[in-house]
């Protein structure tokens, strides 16, 4: 079972190759959705777009597993919904669906992306930023270190991550790609 | 009228404003009159015959709602006005390049395929299109929701601004407000048809969780 891809929400979608950085894989890489939360154990890669939403991948280098949470808004405040949905419910979720495959809280990194103000560059914290901040918060509050991040700006995200080698790449419209 | 969210349940969202049956056909007919009116607008502005079409009013999970004009590295320009007055929210013009750049000839008055990149004037030309389908389009609506409600106030758009984006990351942006409280998004969508052609243009009008309360309260529910 460790092999499967598990997920709390609407489901991953496999259909675009893992193009890791430097090399291209065979295996396809999963698609995360909005409010979703995917982890695997088999080295697969996982995929997801962002806007104002933050991406956080979380890699176990000794088990080689990881999972990515692709989370809407900074926190939870008596709003329902599923944890994917809010920093506050999804950091620790997809820790306890790591935890479960068998990873060590100790031995993970993070790597965040996203929190792009995309249609507003007015004055005032805009939902993005709120996002990164809420972000590392909660990874700080659980000792986990952030390795990498591609956070802010008006532009979105695409954010592909290797869980064989927790290396993330990310894709920008009009811009060359980036490694975190 | 309750419908799956996208934490996999039947359960609905408890801070969730769902419109009745009856409510979103009222509200249908305030729109069509908006539509129409944008229209007659834009054949104005181009001088072609132009239609507009309101292809669906609809609450839709977030989830689906932000792949709606395309998924993973498809890219779309879009021209997005924050609204406020009567209602709050976005309304956003959305377009792939080859019909945005389309428009910017058509607008400049060129031979189509004249513009080919995204530079000032194109841009402009899809900014001032968008500004005036976009006025025509709230002024009709706000007269026509005065009939709902007499203290509804004219809906104002903001000057709209130009982003070439993933569609995907622009519609998360635009879905934002509403996703707050809400597993859910009202959504209408128009498209369009001009000299009887029809366009990969796009008009999306979501307004905000405040709005969304405010018409299930006051649009009739029979």
């Amino acid at each position: 079972m460790n092999n499967m891809p598990s997920s709390n929400g609407s489901g991953s979608v496999p259909d675009t190759p893992c193009a890791s950085p430097g090399r291209r894989q065979d295996a396809a890489s999963l698609s995360v959705r909005i409010a979703d939360i995917t982890v695997v154990s088999g080295g697969e890669c996982l995929r997801t777009l962002l806007g104002s939403c933050v991406g956080i991948a979380l890699h176990d280098p000794y088990q080689k597993t990881g999972g990515l949470a692709h989370v809407m808004l900074p926190s939870s405040q008596g709003h329902t919904g599923p944890p994917g949905k809010f920093m506050d419910t999804a950091i620790p979720e997809l820790l306890n669906q790591l935890s479960r495959m068998g990873s060590k809280v100790a031995a993970m990194t993070a790597r965040i992306a996203g929190g792009a103000s995309m249609l507003n560059a007015s004055a005032g914290t805009s939902i993005g930023d709120q996002n990164v901040a809420a972000a590392e918060t909660e990874l700080s509050r659980l000792r986990i270190p952030i390795v990498g991040r591609h956070c802010g700006g008006t532009s979105g995200r695409r954010m592909l991550f290797c869980t064989q080698t927790g290396s993330v790449r990310i894709e920008v419209v009009g811009a060359g790609d980036a490694e975190i | 009228m309750s419908r799956p969210t996208n934490n996999g349940t039947n359960e609905p969202d408890m801070n969730d404003v769902q419109l009745t049956g009856p409510q979103v056909e009222q509200l249908s007919v305030a729109l069509h009159a908006g539509v129409d009116d944008a229209a007659a607008a834009m054949a104005r502005w181009l001088s072609v015959p132009s239609v507009m079409t309101l292809e669906s009013l609809d609450q839709i999970s977030v989830d689906e709602a932000v792949t709606l004009l395309g998924a993973d590295l498809s890219t779309i320009c879009l021209c997005a006005m924050q609204v406020s007055g009567g209602l709050n929210g976005q309304l956003v013009f959305a377009f792939d390049d080859d019909s945005g750049l389309a428009l910017a000839d058509l607008v400049l008055k060129q031979p189509t395929g004249s513009t080919t990149t995204w530079n000032d004037v194109a841009q402009s030309a899809a900014l001032e299109t968008s500004n005036i389908i976009g006025c025509s389009y709230l002024n009709a609506l706000s007269d026509n929701l005065v009939e709902f409600d007499s203290s509804v106030r004219a809906i104002i758009p903001s000057p709209p601004v130009f982003r070439r984006d993933f569609a995907e990351s622009l519609l998360q942006a635009v879905m934002m407000e509403q996703a707050v409280s809400s597993d859910t998004v009202l959504l209408t969508r128009v498209r369009f048809e001009l000299n009887r052609q029809p366009l990969n243009w796009t008009l999306l009008m979501v307004p905000d969780p405040s709005s969304l309360k405010r018409l299930r309260e006051f649009v009739p529910d029979e």
